[in-house]
C-alpha cells in the first residue's frame, strides 16, 4: 500500500487519486465505472525543447527542428523486432501518440486486460531503441508526414501565426520539423533527447478506468525503475512584448482567403494554477466579445463578412496568445471590425453577459468530463500543476474586474497581428 | 436497454435510460427518399430556423437562451444513410444533479426544441427571407471551401465518379448553382413537408422521465396533419464494374493524394451475417490497429505516412487512401493491389485474423461507453433486417474464420483510381 491523495469533487461525482511511484513518476487516477480504460504516459517535452542543458552542463546542446516528434516515431521499435502496435493488437487495443510543441504523448484505450495493456504502455515508453536502419527508415514516412502538413491551409496559417508573434520564441518551431532538419537526426541524438526528457521525474501517467491505484502502482514497481530526478534547464530566449511582425500572408489552394488574428499575452505566470487561471479569464473575455452570443460574430456571420468563424486561447509555460479566425474575401475588413470591438471593449463587456458566459463555461467543463478520455485532459493539465476538475473552482473565482483588467492589458494594436492565407493568383473558386 | 415506444403514425421515442453520463442527449431524426434535387433546401432547414424563432427572434437570442441553460445545445446535421436523407436536430443539457442552482435546464431547453420544430420564424408565409440568404451564403462558401481540405476532397471526388449514375454520388449540400437557386419558398415548403411526410425516430439518452417527453412530442406532432412517407427502401446496390476509371485532377499541392475505390459487393442490403466476415477482413486489410496497409506500405516500405482502407457500407465501397510523393505513385499503386490480392488468396496469417477480431469486438463494447455512439447504434440497427444484439455481434465476429474472409475479398474489383496531384505534371 503506497501513500496517496484523494481530491474529492462532490459536485461533479468525480474524484482524482494522485500518488508519486517511488521511481519518481507522478501518477493520477480518475476512477470511471465503465467497460473503456485509458492511459496516457508522457513527457514535458515538445517540439519548442530544442536547445537544452542537464543542471551542471556547461554548454547547451541544440537540436535539429523536429527531434521531438521523430523521437516518438521511434519510440514504437524494439529491441526483441516486435513492433509496438502489435503487442497492443493483441488486446485489440487502440494505442497512439503524438507530439505538441510542449508534450509527447503515447496513450491507449481498451476494453479488455488493462493492466496488461498498461504493462505495454510503460515498457515500450521506458526501452529506447535507435539503430542506424531504423532511424534512417522513418526519413520516408515523416517527410511525407511534413509534406501532408504543407499542403494544410490551416497548419500553414498556425504557424505563420506564431512567426509573427514571437521573433525567438522556440514554440514557433514547426514540431514536424523540415525535410532538410530531420536529414540530421541520428540515434545518438535521439539518444541525447530520451536520457534528457524521459526522465520519470519529467513525466506523467494519467489513467481513467474501473481500477484502484494499488493496481496501477503495482505495474509501474514490475516496470520502472528508480531514477534520480535530473534538472533540465532550457535556454532563455528574448521576446520583445510588441509582436514581431503585423501582417504575413501567403498564396495556397484555398477557396478564398482564410485569416487568423493573434493577440500575445506578454504575462507568462510562473505558478501553473495562476497560469490556468489567466487563462480562464482569457476564455470568458473571449467568449463575451467573440462566442455564439456575441454582437461581433452574429454580425459578421449575418452580413456573410466571416464564414466559418472561430475563437480560442492557446497557452503554456512559455508563451499564451488569444486568437480569432475565420475565411473571408475581405480579411482587412473583418480585421479593422475586429480593432473597433477590442478598442470598445469596455463598454461591451456587462455584468450579466460576464455571469452568464462564467457560467456557461463551468457547465462545458461539466460536459467535458463524461468518458474515459478525461485521463488525457488530466495529463495536459497536471503536466504545468493543476489537476483538470480544480480548473471548475478557478473558472468561479474569476471575477468581472479580472476580466476587464485582461482585456485593459491585452488590447493594444502593438500586441496584434493579422495573418492572411490567399488563394493563388488572387483567384476565389466559383 | 432501450424502450421503444409508438407515440404517432411513423413517429417513435427511443429512450435509453443510462445514469452514468452527466449529460442527457436527444436526437430527433427526420427520414426521407434522398432527392438530388432537394439537397439543398433540406440542408438549409435547420440551420435557417435556428437563425430565429418566434420566441427567439435571432441567432443571438437563441445563443443567450443555451448559455443561460448552461451551456446547452442545440444544433443540426444533414446526412443520408444509402438513399435516405436524415435531417437530424441534436440536444444535449446537463442533468439536473449537476446544475448548481435552480434553473429548471430542461423545460428551458424543451421549449426552445419546440421553437425550433414548430415556431419558426415566418414572413409572408414562408421563411424569414433574410435568415435564407444568409445560411445559403454560408453554405455555398462551405461548399466552395472543400477544396482546402485535400485528403477529404480527393476522397469526395472518387466517390461521386464511382457513384454518377447513383443519388449518393451527388454532393450532400448540392452543388453552388443549386444553391444559389433555392428560394425562400422552397426551403419553407421542404421543411413543412419533413414534418408532414417524414419517419421521425426520436432518441435519447440519459436520465429522464419518459413519460414526459412522451407527452411533449406527442402534443407537437399530433397537431400537424401527417401523412408519413413509407417508401424508405435503399435503391440496390450496383452488381457489376464496367472499365476501370483513371482519374487525375492537378492543384497546388506538394504530395500527391491518392484514393482507390473498389466494389466489395457487400453492403448493408445483405444481412450482417454477411457483413461482419468482410469487415473483420477490412480490419486485416487496412482499418484495423495494425494492418497490411499500415506495416507494408507505410512501415516496410516507407512510402507514405497514411495509408488505409474504410468502407461506405450503404453502397458497398471499399476506398483506400494514402498521400504519397507524385515519384512513388506506381510503386504505392503496386504495393496496395499486393496486398489485397494477399487478402484475395487468403495469404493472412492466424494473427492477422485474431488481432482483428479483438480490435473489432473492443469497438463494438466501447460504442457502450459514450451516450452518442449509443444513440448512433441503437439508430444504425433499425436499418439492418436482422439486427444484432452487441451480445451476438461479438459472438458472429469470433466465428469469423480465414476462408469467409478470402472468399469476401475475392469479390472485390477495382472501379476507380483517382489521383490529386501538383500543378507540373
Amino acid at each position: 500500500m503506497s501513500d496517496y491523495r484523494v481530491l474529492k469533487y462532490p459536485s461533479i461525482d468525480e474524484q482524482i487519486i494522485c500518488a508519486k511511484h517511488k521511481s519518481g513518476l507522478q501518477v493520477r487516477l480518475i476512477p470511471k465505472k465503465l467497460s473503456s480504460g485509458c492511459a496516457v504516459f508522457g513527457t514535458r517535452y515538445g517540439g519548442k525543447d530544442n536547445c537544452f542543458k542537464l543542471s551542471g552542463e556547461k554548454e547547451f546542446t541544440e537540436m535539429p527542428a523536429g527531434v521531438a516528434h521523430y523521437l516518438e516515431h521511434k519510440m514504437f521499435e524494439n529491441e526483441d523486432g516486435e513492433d509496438t502496435f502489435a503487442k497492443f493488437a493483441k488486446y485489440g487495443t487502440y494505442a497512439n501518440a503524438y507530439t505538441s510543441s510542449n508534450v509527447t504523448c503515447y496513450h491507449f484505450t481498451s476494453t479488455t486486460h488493462f493492466l496488461d495493456n498498461l504493462r505495454i504502455l510503460l515498457d515500450f515508453v521506458s526501452h529506447p531503441y535507435y539503430t542506424k536502419e531504423n532511424v534512417e527508415k522513418e526519413q520516408g514516412i515523416i517527410g511525407q508526414e511534413i509534406r501532408m502538413g504543407d499542403d494544410n491551409p490551416g497548419r500553414a496559417l498556425y504557424y505563420m501565426l506564431l512567426n509573427s508573434l514571437y521573433e525567438n520564441n522556440p514554440v514557433k518551431t514547426n514540431v514536424v520539423g523540415t525535410v532538410e532538419s530531420i536529414a540530421r537526426i541520428t540515434p545518438e541524438l535521439l539518444y541525447k533527447c530520451y536520457n534528457t526528457f524521459y526522465n520519470l521525474s519529467n513525466m506523467r501517467l494519467c489513467v481513467s478506468a474501473d481500477i484502484t491505484m494499488d493496481e496501477v502502482l503495482g505495474v509501474c514497481d514490475e516496470i520502472l525503475s528508480v531514477q534520480p530526478e535530473n534538472e533540465i534547464i532550457r535556454k532563455p530566449f528574448e521576446e520583445k512584448d510588441e509582436v514581431n511582425v503585423k501582417y504575413s500572408e501567403k498564396e495556397m489552394s484555398v477557396s478564398k482567403p482564410i485569416f487568423i488574428v493573434g493577440i500575445k499575452d506578454n504575462k507568462i505566470l510562473s505558478d501553473g494554477n495562476e497560469r490556468m487561471k489567466r487563462s480562464m479569464v482569457s476564455d470568458i473575455l473571449t467568449t463575451i466579445l467573440f462566442g455564439p452570443s456575441s454582437d461581433f460574430s452574429n454580425e459578421v456571420y449575418e452580413s456573410g463578412l466571416v464564414n466559418d468563424f472561430g475563437y480560442g486561447n492557446n497557452s503554456a509555460d512559455t508563451y499564451s496568445f488569444c486568437e480569432i479566425n475565420g475565411e473571408s474575401d475581405e480579411p482587412e475588413k473583418a480585421y479593422e471590425k475586429f480593432l473597433n470591438c477590442i478598442k470598445n471593449a469596455k463598454s461591451i463587456i456587462k455584468p450579466e453577459d460576464f455571469k452568464r458566459c462564467k457560467n456557461s463555461t463551468i457547465a462545458s467543463y461539466i460536459k467535458a468530463c463524461d468518458g474515459v478520455g478525461i485521463a488525457q485532459a488530466e495529463f495536459n493539465t497536471a503536466i504545468f500543476g493543476t489537476e483538470v476538475f480544480d480548473i471548475l473552482d478557478l473558472v468561479k473565482n474569476v471575477t468581472f474586474d479580472d476580466v476587464i483588467e485582461l482585456s485593459e492589458e491585452l488590447f493594444d494594436e502593438k500586441f496584434i497581428s493579422l495573418n492572411v492565407v490567399k488563394p493563388i493568383n488572387g483567384e476565389n473558386k466559383k | 436497454m432501450l424502450i421503444k415506444r409508438k407515440i404517432a403514425e411513423g413517429i417513435n421515442l427511443n429512450y435509453i435510460e443510462d445514469k452514468r453520463f452527466k449529460v442527457n442527449r436527444v436526437s430527433i431524426k427526420f427520414l426521407l427518399p434522398l432527392q438530388t434535387s432537394k439537397n439543398s433546401s433540406r440542408s438549409l432547414i435547420f440551420p435557417v430556423i435556428i437563425r430565429g424563432t418566434e420566441n427567439y427572434p435571432t441567432e443571438k437570442d437563441i445563443s443567450i437562451e443555451l448559455e443561460n441553460l448552461y451551456c446547452s445545445s442545440v444544433n443540426s446535421s444533414y446526412s443520408r444513410q444509402g438513399n435516405i436523407s436524415v435531417q437530424t436536430l441534436n440536444v444535449s443539457f446537463l442533468r439536473k444533479k449537476y446544475i448548481q442552482d435552480d434553473t429548471d435546464v430542461e423545460s428551458g431547453v424543451l421549449k426552445l426544441v419546440e421553437d425550433v420544430l414548430v415556431h419558426p420564424l415566418t414572413e409572408n408565409g414562408t421563411f424569414k427571407c433574410k435568415n435564407v440568404e444568409i445560411e445559403k451564403s454560408h453554405l455555398a462558401d462551405s461548399v466552395r471551401a472543400e477544396i482546402n481540405n485535400k485528403g477529404k476532397y480527393a476522397i469526395n471526388q472518387c466517390v461521386r465518379n464511382m457513384m454518377s449514375d447513383d443519388p449518393f454520388g451527388y454532393p450532400i449540400n448540392g452543388t453552388v448553382d443549386d444553391i444559389e437557386k433555392v428560394t425562400p419558398k422552397d426551403v419553407y415548403e421542404e421543411y413543412q413537408s419533413m414534418l408532414r411526410t417524414a419517419k421521425i425516430e426520436i432518441f435519447i439518452s440519459g436520465d429522464v422521465e419518459m413519460e414526459k417527453y412522451a407527452d411533449f412530442f406527442k402534443n407537437i406532432f399530433t397537431a400537424i396533419d401527417r401523412n408519413c412517407c413509407q417508401d424508405l427502401e435503399p435503391l440496390p446496390v450496383k452488381t457489376h464494374v464496367g472499365e476501370v476509371k483513371r482519374i487525375r485532377e492537378k492543384d497546388n499541392v506538394v504530395q500527391g493524394k491518392m484514393v482507390i475505390g473498389f466494389r466489395a459487393f457487400c453492403s448493408n442490403e445483405d444481412s450482417l451475417d454477411d457483413i461482419i466476415p468482410f469487415l473483420v477482413g477490412l480490419n486485416v486489410f487496412g482499418s484495423g490497429s495494425t494492418n497490411k496497409l499500415f506495416d507494408n506500405v507505410r512501415e516496410k516500405m516507407s512510402l507514405c505516412y497514411y495509408c488505409s482502407a474504410l468502407f461506405i457500407a450503404d453502397k458497398g465501397l471499399m476506398i483506400v487512401q494514402s498521400g504519397v510523393a507524385k515519384e512513388n505513385e506506381e510503386k504505392a499503386f503496386k504495393a496496395i493491389i499486393e496486398q489485397l490480392e494477399k487478402m484475395k488468396n487468403g495469404d493472412i496469417e492466424e494473427k492477422e485474423i485474431e488481432n482483428a477480431k479483438s480490435d473489432s469486438i473492443s469497438e463494438i463494447v466501447a460504442i457502450f461507453d459514450y451516450s452518442k455512439s449509443i444513440i448512433a447504434w441503437n439508430y444504425e440497427k433499425m436499418f439492418y433486417s436482422k439486427p444484432l444484439d452487441p451480445d451476438e455481434y461479438i459472438d458472429r465476429i469470433k466465428k469469423v474464420t480465414k476462408e469467409q474472409i478470402s472468399d469476401k475479398f475475392k469479390k472485390v474489383e477495382l472501379d476507380t483510381y483517382y489521383f490529386l496531384c501538383g500543378g507540373d505534371d
